[in-house]
């Protein structure tokens, strides 16, 4: 092996490990999406038990409703990775339209650093407050005294994926590579 | 000081937004700069503690699952066999199959939140029968973006949920408030079609198929999926055993019953509308967190308080101040996604509304009206890119067909503004047993 192409293995290696961490992240957002949307369905599943409980069989869940909330909140901080990546978050475009197409990259480019300050700020709070939960071992004001670090911890890595995701896409819009997983957004994209 | 934070605040939301970064992180950005150079406070704890409440609200569950019991429902066959059971009737119509629009839009707002999936569902079918059919085009498109909006004023309404939970208002009561309003609406849009159709009988094509009245009401079999999830959810609601949430989950199990016997539940309809619903779970949801820290954050800041302080300056009558409001929505909905203006003016302009002596019920149908008209001004109407999509047409024709729609809704919030008890009638009168 000559030593020219072992430099040039590595530039490309570097390359394609810079794409396998992207590729990494885009996996890991879309799993955390799957995991929210059977959140979502286990919020179905679990009001649904609790009227019928309540209606016909007269006992009441009171867990139902404090796990529905828990499920509630963590799906849509896991979800919001997978949601961006797919162009599922709603934003003005109205400036962005209007300008040639080099102002507008740069705007985009922008906005996501923006983005990226706005949700590491909220990650780092969630996560201080999912710690202190943690640290503090506090538990939910109910009869099942739910470790509240669980969903406080799952809201908080949720947050950070989403920051992760908006560094990914700064980094694909200098590279120069669409932003938005287009294929995912059509398949999704409903309403 | 407070002068300087107003203006602090605005310009950094008028920046977020106008730069493009995603409204839901745009709205966090006022409080966590504004408190941060006013106020010595410990942001990071309040962000956290504020975005933990309030996705956790146990009001905020039926959010979620109107959201999957419409997309469920826009898998499966429900618009199609919505189309066979309404279509018959409406051929005596002056204007004909139009009136579908109008009628199945006001059914599946019934069972849906949301008028995009309003607009979608119902349209996937209707629009592109009549444009076949060779019915005038921006008659067909303008009535479904009118009509797809009745997704938000006729109860379940996903807006009305988000603004009972920010407002503190009871949301089975807003629900039973829309009802009347949205009626009215489709009654309007209906005698609007009539009328072009009467002056100018070529908007509508002869129908050759005609049914006998039997084969008519044998029809009426078709719209028994629908007939049965209206019962199911708006039945359990009103009948008193089960709040909102609960309704909303039975709607979802009622999708599901529905799916399966139209032979459409696999795998990949679950995996599908579970996928679909979890995004804009997720991008509301965020939404609905980033304007309750901007509200808590403006409220320390005193920005609410200042700016009502101007307005009651200004000596208005409590219909000039609506009408302000009206006119100021407007124009906020050509910029803004109609939920997100809601959301982001709330803090501010629901102590205005509330001090001039209206209803806090009231309002939130108005804002549905406002946020509908919103859903259809160009250029940013989310009905209008669903017609876009569907028709490939310029978002500019679609808007412009749009328009007498429009205007009726803006005679509606007027109506609604001189004449309240269109809106509080219901509420007032129906007691509410649970």
């Amino acid at each position: 092996m000559s030593g020219e192409r072992v430099t040039e293995e590595r530039g490309g290696g570097a390359r394609s490990a810079f794409a396998r961490v992207l590729g990494g992240l885009d996996a890991l957002s879309r799993y955390c999406g799957y995991v929210a949307a059977v959140l979502v369905v286990g919020i179905a599943a679990l009001i649904l038990t609790e009227v019928f409980c309540r209606t016909v069989l007269n006992i009441s869940l009171s867990f139902a409703w404090e796990y529905s909330a828990y499920f509630l909140a963590v799906s849509i901080f896991l979800a919001a990775a997978f949601t961006l990546r797919t162009g599922g978050h709603v934003r003005v475009m109205l400036l962005s339209q209007n300008v040639p197409p080099r102002v507008a990259h740069w705007l985009d480019v922008a906005a996501t650093l923006a983005g990226v300050v706005i949700a590491g700020w909220l990650a780092w709070s969630l996560a201080a407050f999912a710690w202190k939960s943690w640290a503090t071992g506090s538990t939910s004001a109910t009869i099942d005294e739910t470790p509240l670090v669980i969903p406080q911890g799952a809201m908080a890595f949720g947050a950070v994926l989403l920051t992760l995701q908006l560094v990914a896409r700064a980094i694909r819009l200098l590279a120069g590579d669409p932003p938005e997983d287009e294929g995912a957004r059509r398949e999704f994209g409903v309403g | 000081m407070t002068v300087l934070a107003a203006a602090v605040v605005l310009a950094v939301l008028a920046a977020g937004l106008g730069l493009g970064v995603w409204v839901a992180l745009a709205l966090f950005a006022p409080g966590l700069v504004g408190l941060g150079i006013f106020r010595s406070m410990p942001i990071e704890k309040l962000l956290a503690q504020l975005t933990w409440n309030v996705t956790t609200t146990p009001e905020l569950i039926a959010l979620p699952l109107f959201i999957l019991m419409a997309e469920i429902l826009f898998h499966s066959r429900l618009s199609a066999s919505l189309f066979t059971g309404l279509a018959p009737w409406t051929t005596r119509l002056p204007g004909r199959l139009l009136h579908v629009n109008v009628l199945g839009c006001t059914m599946f707002a019934a069972i849906s939140g949301s008028s995009a999936a309003t607009t979608a569902t119902v349209g996937r079918i209707t629009l592109t029968e009549l444009l076949r059919r060779g019915y005038d085009r921006d008659l067909a498109m303008g009535s479904l973006a009118g009509a797809g909006t009745l997704g938000f004023l006729i109860p379940p309404s996903i807006i009305l949920i988000i603004y009972g939970v920010l407002s503190e208002t009871s949301i089975l009561k807003l629900f039973i408030a829309g009802v009347i309003p949205g009626l009215l609406l489709a009654f309007l849009y209906m005698t609007w079609l009539g009328l072009r159709a009467t002056w100018n009988p070529s908007v509508a094509p002869d129908e050759t198929e005609s049914m006998s009245f039997a084969d008519k009401v044998l029809g009426l079999r078709h719209l028994g999926p629908v007939v049965f999830l209206i019962l199911a959810v708006l039945g359990s609601m009103y009948g008193g055993f089960a709040s909102p949430s609960e309704a909303s989950a039975v709607g979802v199990l009622g999708a599901l019953i529905v799916s399966a016997a139209q032979g459409t539940l696999n795998r990949e309809t679950i995996r599908k509308a579970s996928l679909g619903a979890v995004r804009t779970v997720s991008m509301i949801g965020l939404i609905v967190a980033g304007a309750y820290f901007l509200s808590i954050a403006m409220g320390f800041l005193g920005v609410p308080r200042m700016i009502a302080r101007e307005i009651v300056a200004l000596e208005l009558s409590p219909i000039a101040l609506i009408v302000m409001l009206l006119v100021f929505y407007a124009i906020l909905g050509c910029v803004l996604e109609g939920m997100s203006s809601i959301v982001m003016t709330l803090p501010i302009t629901l102590p205005l509304v509330q001090a001039a002596g209206f209803d806090k019920i009231w309002f939130g149908v108005f804002l549905v009206v406002v946020v509908e008209m919103a859903q259809i001004t160009p250029p940013v109407g989310f009905n209008l890119f669903v017609i876009q999509g569907m028709t490939g047409e310029r978002i500019g024709r679609i808007a412009l067909a749009t328009l007498p729609f429009f205007l009726i809704m803006v005679g509606l919030a007027l109506l609604i503004t001189f004449v309240p008890e269109v809106v509080t009638f219901l509420p007032n009168t129906i007691r509410l047993s649970n």
